[in-house]
């Protein structure tokens, strides 16, 4: 853009009478990246994420961790605290690396940030370093399943690098997390193999958080495929989601983690197809907007205009993904 | 259009043990006998006094779930996991007995039973949602109404009062329910238990009853207040087997952990009278005696401080199917490893461990699954079915041995010796058609041929006969077209 006079942000921070406490760059978007941008900015203000990356020795420039990196340091140590930034390079090679985002289509944002998470964890794994994407993102989860004839309790435990929760109307993430650890009863034709009995047996089974992450991503499944509709549609109902939030479905003697909302995805439109993907980044106590090129300051209750709207089916901003971050 | 099939299935037992394998479900008790219905799919009847065993009542094909009685005509009611409910004859003379009926109107597991002897009518109810009530005046002709369909909740335990006017049930979660069956079926949640209500036991008057389950707490409620009128919290564990003495007011209750109390609901004091080693399963009290049923298939009584134990035999608990196909190593609650010759079926015990007895009846190379294998009765019984029964091959000496050839011939062999016979005498002249009748008797015709016929995965109709019997049974329906395929396909000339 570099266009003259003060930028929008710059604008908005002249009027509080306060610096920018650091820099705030825009992506320019000419062929439907907003998915990607907005991942990109939203891990950019993970503190961790920048840190562990930008310090990160690489062994090859072939990779998207190289690419990403030489990004972020750009925008570090770029001389002016506003404008924007192409990110062509890191695109290039994600373009190259994966088939499904080598074209000027929408994507799904989601898809994006997790492909990239497990992406930078292999390249990281693959030059013999230490994963930090995989200490920084990764759970576990234990899935209790009780007999209920010889009322044996087995676990399995298995990880995730974020959740994905089910919405509903006015829900809130709370009940939505209770709802993914939702006791659910396995019957009839699904009865439970059972070892102790040596038959199938009903059973009931459950899902809890046991090793919760120190960077939790909460993913709204907004987009449901319709039979009828014959394609997916966006579910924008309402979603209230906290700046402070405590897990509610753990295993009894689980670490305490209180997260801190930090970053979220937002989507506007009315289907992933036909939408547009914003990030809200929280730095140095201020709400930023990022809306590709263009960057403003934010009030706080934005965030609860947001959560969504009270029809099933709109075009409103709605919450999409949300970032927190365990503070002890 | 249902796709039916028709699937054989083979059990590795030999004859009926006078002790059961595995766990014993149920107790009851009629005149000086105790029956007791085991997870070996078996009703045994004891002499109360002597404990010596009177008879068997070997039918069913799964878990014995429930037993009830009719004393008046002399019939035995047993409820099964294989979905059938079987009538018998408490005056049969034989040892093992077949049912006089067997009624086949369950989708699922049936776990309960009730029978109201002022009535004839028998209830039933299990995994499949729903209860039936079964009118048993006519044997020839048993009506039936599916009195409840509870919407994808299991019923679990069901009990009434002497009239049959009300009905107790309890089903896959908390709050039991009371049917008035005179109204237009008034249902009265029981609201209180804050974990799994596993039984329930209605008094004679239908005024009060009892409930007791996993939250660890025996109920006593008023049924006409719908409340709790006392609970006792006595238990370490999930209360499982439950009876009262409604003359006495004793409650006899048995939980997972195998202790088992005797508790005066007047004077509200409890007393431990037995700690048993495994998980009771249900409990009796019979004058001053009480019995008891466990997990392990033993059952034991405590008569004037003595205890008397039928013990229980081993049951498998564990097998791996050797890569070849042909080998199945198993161990048992007792720690015993026995390999098992599936196309001879001869077993020997073995002092290797499991694992070494594994490795050694490998061959290194894979062959073709040709059965599967359940282990639910505590014995082993292989299932055949038309998708993979002729998969697995040998070549021997430059002749093709297919093993469910081989395997099925034996197992028709005295049916197969009788058509054989039937075909000489039509057709003189005939050459010899199957070359099996050379072959003499193998240790396959000590065990019991099943023939299920199943219906997009409900159990439509069962089959079972000892298959030294198989020539001389009249009821034997016609072979799956699959099986004689096997039998008689000239591919497999060996």
């Amino acid at each position: 853009m570099g266009g003259t006079g003060p930028s929008k942000i710059e604008k908005d921070f002249e009027q509080c009478g306060e610096e920018l406490p650091e820099r705030y760059l825009g992506f320019e978007n000419k062929d439907n990246i907003c998915y990607a941008n907005s991942v990109l900015q939203a891990l950019y203000f993970c503190q961790d994420f920048r840190k562990y990356l930008i310090n990160q020795k690489i062994a090859s420039r072939d990779t998207v961790m190289s690419q990403l990196q030489e990004l972020y340091i750009t925008m570090i140590t770029s001389k002016r605290k506003t404008g924007v930034m192409s990110t062509k390079n890191v695109m290039s090679k994600c373009k190259v690396l994966n088939e499904l985002f080598d074209n000027d289509d929408h994507h799904d944002s989601h898809e994006f940030l997790i492909w990239l998470i497990n992406r930078l964890d292999e390249e990281l794994k693959a030059q013999g370093s230490q994963s930090w994407v995989q200490q920084l993102f990764e759970g576990k989860f234990t899935t209790q399943t009780k007999c209920l004839c010889c009322q044996n309790v087995t676990h399995r435990d298995e990880v995730f690098m974020d959740l994905s929760l089910d919405v509903k109307q006015n829900c809130s993430i709370l009940s939505s997390l209770k709802r993914y650890s939702e006791i659910e009863t396995l019957s009839g034709a699904d009865k439970f193999y059972c070892e102790t009995c040596a038959c199938k047996q009903e059973a009931q089974t459950r899902t809890l958080i046991k090793d919760p992450p120190n960077i939790l991503i909460c993913h709204l499944k907004r987009f449901k495929y319709s039979d009828e509709l014959r394609r997916y549609t966006k579910l924008s109902y309402r979603v209230a989601f906290p700046s402070q939030l405590r897990l509610n479905n753990t295993v009894d003697n689980c670490p305490e983690k209180l997260y801190e909302l930090f970053a979220c995805i937002v989507h506007l439109g009315p289907g992933f197809q036909y939408g547009h993907y914003m990030a809200i980044v929280k730095s140095h106590g201020h709400w930023i907007r990022f809306d590709d090129d263009y960057v403003e300051k934010v009030d706080e209750a934005l965030i609860q205009h947001i959560f969504g709207s009270s029809k099933e089916i709109g075009s409103v901003p709605c919450g999409y993904i949300l970032f927190y971050r365990a503070t002890f | 259009m249902k796709t039916r099939s028709k699937n054989i299935s083979v059990l590795f037992r030999d004859g009926i043990s006078q002790s059961h394998i595995k766990g014993v479900n149920r107790l009851q008790a009629f005149e000086n006998h105790l029956f007791s219905a085991g997870r070996d799919g078996i009703v045994r009847q004891y002499d109360l006094n002597t404990l010596e065993i009177e008879h068997a009542y070997d039918r069913h094909i799964h878990w014995v779930s429930d037993i009830q009685i009719d004393a008046t005509l002399g019939l035995l009611f047993s409820s099964s996991y294989d979905s059938t409910i079987a009538i018998w004859s408490l005056q049969s003379s034989e040892f093992a007995t077949d049912p006089i009926r067997i009624i086949e109107n369950h989708k699922d597991y049936i776990q309960t039973l009730k029978y109201i002897p002022s009535q004839r009518i028998l209830y039933s109810g299990g995994q499949d949602y729903t209860l039936i009530r079964w009118e048993i005046s006519n044997l020839d002709q048993i009506r039936s109404i599916k009195v409840l369909n509870t919407n994808g909740n299991s019923i679990w335990c069901i009990d009434a009062d002497e009239t049959g006017e009300l009905i107790g049930m309890t089903f896959s979660n908390n709050t039991p329910k009371i049917m008035d069956t005179r109204g237009a079926k008034n249902f009265i949640d029981l609201k209180g238990h804050t974990d799994h209500a596993r039984k329930i036991i209605i008094s004679p008057d239908g005024r009060n009853c009892l409930t007791a389950g996993a939250d660890k707490t025996i109920k006593l409620w008023d049924i006409g207040t719908h409340k709790v009128i006392e609970s006792f919290h006595i238990h370490s564990d999930s209360v499982n087997a439950l009876k009262m003495d409604w003359n006495t007011g004793t409650i006899f209750s048995g939980d997972r952990h195998g202790d088992v109390f005797k508790t005066e609901i007047i004077s509200k004091t409890s007393e431990k009278v037995i700690e048993n080693e495994f998980p009771v399963l249900d409990v009796l009290g019979i004058n001053s005696d009480i019995w008891i049923s466990d997990t392990n298939g033993d059952i034991k009584t405590i008569q004037s401080a003595e205890t008397k134990t039928i013990k229980s035999l081993p049951h498998i608990n564990k097998f791996e199917v050797c890569d070849n196909k042909k080998w199945i190593i198993t161990k048992n609650s007792e720690g015993t490893v026995q390999t098992w010759n599936i196309l001879t079926g001869e077993s020997e015990k073995t002092e290797n461990t499991f694992e070494e007895a594994v490795t050694a009846k490998n061959s290194g190379k894979a062959t073709p699954s040709w059965f599967s294998v359940k282990i639910h009765l505590g014995s082993l019984m292989l299932e055949f079915s038309h998708s993979d029964s002729h998969m697995a091959e040998e070549d021997y000496n430059g002749k093709l041995i297919n093993y469910g050839s081989v395997f099925m011939k034996r197992v028709f062999h005295h049916w197969l010796l009788k058509e054989e016979q039937k075909y000489r005498e039509a057709n003189p002249n005939a050459p010899q058609r199957i070359s099996i009748l050379n072959e003499g008797t193998s240790e396959i015709e000590k065990y019991v041929l099943i023939l299920i016929q199943i219906a997009e995965n409900i159990i439509e109709s069962i089959y079972r006969c000892p298959i030294n019997r198989l020539d001389t049974d009249e009821n034997l329906p016609d072979i799956p077209m699959w099986v004689q395929r096997l039998i008689f396909s000239s591919k497999y000339k060996h």
